[in-house]
């Protein structure tokens, strides 16, 4: 029995306040619970059991006594610090049992796993009478399951989280009710109980964690929740975004700062931010600061484009202002149809053929194929206009070429740029604007006389996707210029003639079909059903391949799923890119069954096509981007056994010196530093991609994610909305990733900012990162206002991140400079979306390389 | 004339390298302290973490005085290598005695492991992990292996070290691998302190200057407002509470006037606008005007 003033005969020292426990049982308590609960960072080990009750008898031997903050606080300490609030949590609950519930049945339960006897301790050390009891544990530190299996806890004894869960959830209690709510949308009683928290204060202690780790991504009810539940202070503190903080300002009732930041808002905020924060504040929109700050915003709506934001926010119609109409006129038509588009996507107002019509009224000469390229709406007064825009166009055509002939000069410069408007029209979204294209393609190829231009012109209409009107016309035109109509058919219709002949005759050439394929650019619906349906009745897999691989959606709708699966990609007839190119372009019409086992081959396709550029470029999934071994000058500090012998030999001998004059300057050193870049990449997929686009983006993806270290790259893709494939933190796996991709369709306009947040989180989280490198893929032609995005680029600035601005095709090269000057970097230009691979190995060893 | 660095450097020499300027020990400071002499009774090695200019390095100055232990450190970055811990030969001198302990050069945590000092190893988590693992069989096992020498050294049974670092959360630093956290075992948290303490603080630093108590009151108000506000993401810390005082009595008496609220208005937007950091889409230069109007009434 314990002997003097020091430890008396239950293990407890001598004024040891704290009747249920003492130090050792305390502390192997404490990190068993610890150990539990899921939402510790570090599960402590065998050496925090020890550091508990060492720290304590450490305490007392200065003190003289101990108290229940004594045994809070060892507690605490020996936790690391982002573990500091659940072990002070745990902690109260373990000393304080009124408010546990299920505290006294474990201090039993440790006190007979560890019956503590007292040992005759020396009064000069106080840790002797700690290290007998832990000797009388009978804990072989050698072995540390005996520790384990003092861990191991009765799971009867706990009470149960699902229980605790629905008394909060139901409760009437509004700050109980709050807490239920949080804990629901944090993943609900499964995550409690998994997270080991089956007290109030242990929720709380979950609730809190889960709020500061997802701050950033909080929508206004949680944050109203959020206020609701007692954390209104937190909230306040941790909110980055200006419309977060508005919400917990709001929702703590800071009536005074919330007034203070909403009136600075009206004066510096953009109407995004305005918007944003109309959003955070709708759980309070009863109150007349709600309604005074939403009639500030709109007043102070400059155009279209802020109204739209505004009312994104509100989630409201209001109809926009004519003045409203007029600024956008005058500034920034084509934000402001874009705006007007929205509004119609999101609130079923139609506004765009009034914006065009305005628009129109304000041009002084009539607009130009180009301008209603930008400007297409699908409406009389487009059509209209457009048919009369081309033919004053094909008028002055005429008269080019016709000049060019009689001159022999050079083919004007307006035939080639006529390609490029052909392109911008067959992708602006108006049926009617392909036809314009196709009529164009072959008014500007019929009115060519110079021989040797002909064909590299169709090559290059064809090579855009636009496929002349009037074959025949054309045919007549090439044979009146020289050239065999074969030659005109053999790129246009021919191919499709012919594979119609063989699938007619039920041909079985695998090698020809695999040839036609890769030649015949599209099929109708029509002509592919017809055809499917006498191929199955063949069973001719070839054909059956073949037209899956051209028109994908109309012959599977003919064919029982069973034989589709059996002739995709049959004998390698439209296997690989191809089958990728048609899942993206047909998915939507294929039925369930039929699209899961279609994604399950397509995703297979897609990985292997990854992998073979996995194998090229620099980068390795394993060592990381940046080189890890590098030669460089010696400094003091540095290790003789590092000396790069090579390098500084070279040196000495180009210097000429000899080696009893060598200073420090000449001599080398490998450095072992472990660089680390993080790469953010970001790719537009929005409306006008291409399902063959679409493929290569799919697999430039893949590729990437399977050459990089995973904690090197995080990836969205984004159109109207930002669809996450992987963040920085997240391990790779490439199934999941393919999953993701594979589920993506081109859809809506182009919205950057919420993915230029999100890049700047993902910055963030790297703090260790030596190189930073944001590739953003995209035309340009953003939906927001400049400013706003301007800003976003001074945080990505303020990150030390560099931008790779990639383009291709038609793109607003204005946006691109001015993000390019705010965050600084290099424009890339991609003459097609095959390049995309490759461009992204080169960015890969210029990254390798140190490119800042 | 030529400069004659002998001189310069034998004059400017440092014998005494305890920290003139003793630290309050009070509020939070006292129960840092206390958790620090408790930590090394018990034979724990402690951490400390808090945001910048909050006092840890003081507090660890302070401590190692107290142990009446030579106190040596380091501060890591991404540039310290296990050479600059632990020591590397010297070239010159290896030309000359050959890889032998005569051309080695220790390093301050050899030094400081070896003969029993107090080591602070400042912004401990700003360190690669490579070099943080050098440190393991110093505080595990006692001894330490210098790899230049091809030898193992017993550790000194009063060695004892201390870790400071600013929250995960800021620029710059990592989180510390498992390893290393494992074996700090206890950690104190340090904030700002409370008004009276840095009052007490800032008087200290001013000692030269007749800066009158509700003037500093002001001063103090402040930056404590630059910590309340939640859209300040990285506030004004002792540091800066200290500056603008100095400044503002400094300018007050180079122009021959009183210490009113314009001069601290002034000082304050010079020190300010570049100690605090703003949250995103926020103006430092219009927070600043806000900030010295409401509390001051003028800006100078």
């Amino acid at each position: 029995m314990a002997t003097g003033d020091q430890e008396q005969g239950n293990g407890s020292f001598h004024n040891d306040h704290v009747d249920q426990w003492n130090p050792v049982s305390f502390g192997v308590a404490f990190a068993r619970r610890m150990r539990r609960h899921k939402g510790v960072a570090h599960a402590p080990s065998l050496r925090t059991a020890l550091a508990v009750p060492s720290l304590l008898t450490a305490r007392y031997a200065r003190l003289r006594a101990l108290h229940a903050t004594d045994y809070v606080a060892a507690a605490v300490l020996c936790s690391p610090p982002e573990d500091q609030t659940i072990a002070d949590a745990i902690a109260r609950d373990l000393v304080f049992p009124k408010a546990a519930t299920e505290a006294p049945a474990a201090t039993q339960e440790v006190a007979s796993a560890a019956p503590v006897v007292a040992a005759e301790v020396d009064a000069a050390d106080p840790l002797a009478g700690l290290l007998g009891d832990l000797a009388d544990l009978s804990i072989d530190l050698d072995d540390v399951d005996d520790l384990e299996d003092l861990f191991a806890e009765d799971e009867a004894q706990v009470a149960d989280a699902f229980e605790l869960f629905e008394t909060l959830y139901s409760s009437a209690d509004a700050r109980q009710r709050a807490l239920g709510e949080l804990v629901a949308s944090f993943g609900g009683a499964a995550e409690l109980d998994a997270a080991g928290a089956a007290t109030e204060l242990l929720v709380e202690a979950f609730v809190k964690e889960r709020l500061e780790a997802h701050m950033e991504h909080l929508n206004p009810t949680q944050i109203q929740q959020a206020c609701h539940a007692g954390f209104g202070g937190l909230m306040c503190r941790l909110a980055t975004q200006p419309w977060a903080l508005a919400g917990a300002l709001a929702g703590s009732g800071r009536q005074e700062a919330l007034q203070t930041h909403l009136d600075e808002l009206l004066k510096s905020a953009t109407a995004r931010e305005a918007g944003k924060t109309l959003q955070y504040l709708m759980p309070h929109k009863d109150t007349e600061r709600f309604e005074t700050f939403k009639a500030d915003c709109l007043g102070k709506a400059a155009d279209l484009s802020d109204h739209a934001e505004l009312l994104g926010g509100l989630d409201e119609w209001i109809e926009p202002a004519d003045a409203l109409f007029d600024a956008s006129i005058a500034d920034a038509p084509r934000r402001g149809l874009q705006a007007a588009r929205w509004m119609s996507q999101q609130f079923g107002e139609s506004l765009e053929a009034r914006v065009f019509q305005l628009w129109l009224d304000s041009l002084e000469t009539p607009p130009t194929l180009d301008q209603l390229g930008e400007m297409a709406v699908d409406c009389p007064a487009w059509h209209e206009t457009i048919d009369a825009a081309l033919a004053r166009r094909l008028t002055v055509m005429r008269l080019e070429c016709s000049t060019a002939k009689s001159n022999a000069a050079p083919m004007p410069d307006s035939v080639i740029h006529d390609i490029n408007t052909g392109h911008g029209l067959s992708t602006c979204g108006v049926e009617h604007g392909v036809s314009v294209a196709r009529r164009l393609a072959t008014e500007g190829l019929c009115s060519l006389w110079d021989r040797p231009q002909f064909l590299p012109m169709l090559d290059e209409w064809l090579e855009h996707k636009i496929i002349p009107f009037d074959i025949k016309r054309l045919a007549d035109h090439a044979e009146h210029l020289g050239i065999p109509p074969s030659e005109v058919y053999d790129r246009i219709g021919d191919a499709l003639v012919q594979l119609k002949q063989l699938i007619e005759s039920n041909g079985y050439d695998a090698a020809r079909y695999r040839m036609l394929v890769d030649r015949v650019d599209g099929l109708s619906d029509d002509m592919a059903a017809a055809l499917a349906q006498g191929a199955c009745s063949n069973n001719n897999l070839e054909a059956l391949a073949a037209l899956l691989a051209v028109n994908m959606g109309a012959t599977a709708e003919v064919m029982p799923d069973d034989q589709v699966c059996e002739a995709l990609g049959y004998k390698g007839i439209g296997g690989g890119p191809n089958l990728l190119k048609q899942w993206f372009t047909h998915q939507s019409r294929l039925s369930d069954g039929l699209k899961a086992q279609i994604k399950g081959i397509a995703k297979e396709a897609l990985i292997d096509l990854a992998f073979n550029w996995i194998g090229k470029g620099d980068g390795s999934c394993e060592s990381g981007l940046v080189p890890q071994s590098r030669s460089r000058p010696f400094r003091v500090g540095d290790e003789l056994d590092s000396l790069d012998m090579e390098s500084t030999l070279d040196a000495i001998i180009s210097s000429g010196k000899a080696l009893d004059s060598v200073t420090l300057d000449d001599l080398f050193v490998s450095d072992t530093s472990k660089g680390r870049a993080v790469l953010t990449v970001l790719i537009d997929i929005s409306g006008s991609m291409s399902g063959s686009e679409l493929a290569m983006c799919a697999i430039a993806v893949v590729m990437l994610l399977g050459k990089l270290r995973s904690d090197e790259v995080a990836l969205a893709v984004f159109e109207s909305n930002t669809h996450v494939i992987k963040n920085i933190d997240e391990p790779t796996d490439l199934d999941v990733v393919a999953d993701k991709i594979l589920d993506l369709t081109a859809y809506g306009g182009t919205r950057v900012d919420a993915a230029l947040r999100w890049a700047t989180t993902q910055f963030a989280a790297a703090h260790e990162a030596d190189v930073r490198v944001l590739f953003l893929l995209s035309d340009f032609y953003f939906f927001e206002d400049e400013t706003e995005l301007m800003k976003l680029g001074s945080t990505l600035t303020d990150q030390g991140v560099s931008l790779l601005a990639a383009a291709h095709g038609y793109s607003d090269k204005r946006m691109r400079s001015a993000l390019l000057q705010t965050i600084g970097g290099r424009p890339l230009d991609l003459s097609s979306l095959e390049r995309l691979p490759e461009l992204l190995l080169d960015t890969l060893t210029q990254i390798g390389d140190g490119m800042q | 004339m030529a400069l004659d660095t002998l001189k310069l450097l034998a004059d400017s020499k440092v014998e005494d390298l305890s920290d003139p300027t003793e630290i309050l020990l009070e509020g939070q400071y006292r129960a840092a302290y206390d958790a620090m002499v408790d930590a090394q009774n018990a034979g724990l090695y402690v951490g400390l973490t808090g945001p910048v200019g909050s006092g840890k390095t003081a507090l660890c100055r302070k401590f190692a005085q107290d142990l009446g232990r030579p106190f040596d450190w380091v501060t890591f970055s991404d540039l310290v290598r296990p050479s600059n811990l632990i020591g590397s030969f010297d070239p010159t001198l290896v030309f000359k005695y050959g890889f032998a302990p005569e051309a080695f050069a220790p390093g301050p945590f050899t030094v400081s492991a070896l003969r029993g000092g107090v080591f602070l190893a400042n912004e401990l988590n700003r360190g690669d992990e490579y070099v943080l693992n050098t440190l393991l069989d110093a505080l595990e096992e006692r001894r330490l292996y210098i790899p230049a020498l091809r030898s193992w050294h017993k550790v000194h049974d009063d060695f004892y070290l201390i870790a400071a670092m600013n929250p995960v959360e800021n620029r710059g630093t990592r989180r510390l691998p498992s390893a290393i956290k494992d074996r700090i075992k206890v950690w104190v948290r340090v904030g700002y302190p409370k008004r009276s303490t840095e009052l007490k603080i800032v008087q200290k630093h001013c000692g030269e200057y007749q800066v009158p108590p509700a003037t500093l009151e002001l001063i103090l108000e402040l930056t404590a407002h630059t910590r309340d506000d939640p859209a300040v993401e990285s506030p004004a810390s002792i540091r800066s509470t200290i500056g603008i005082a100095r400044l503002a009595a400094e300018r007050a008496r180079r122009l021959e006037r009183k210490i009113d609220n314009n001069v601290v208005a002034e000082a304050a937007t010079l020190v300010l606008t570049d100690a605090i950091k703003m949250k995103p889409g926020r103006n430092i230069e219009k927070y600043v005007a806000s900030l010295l109007t409401k509390t001051l009434g003028t800006t100078g």
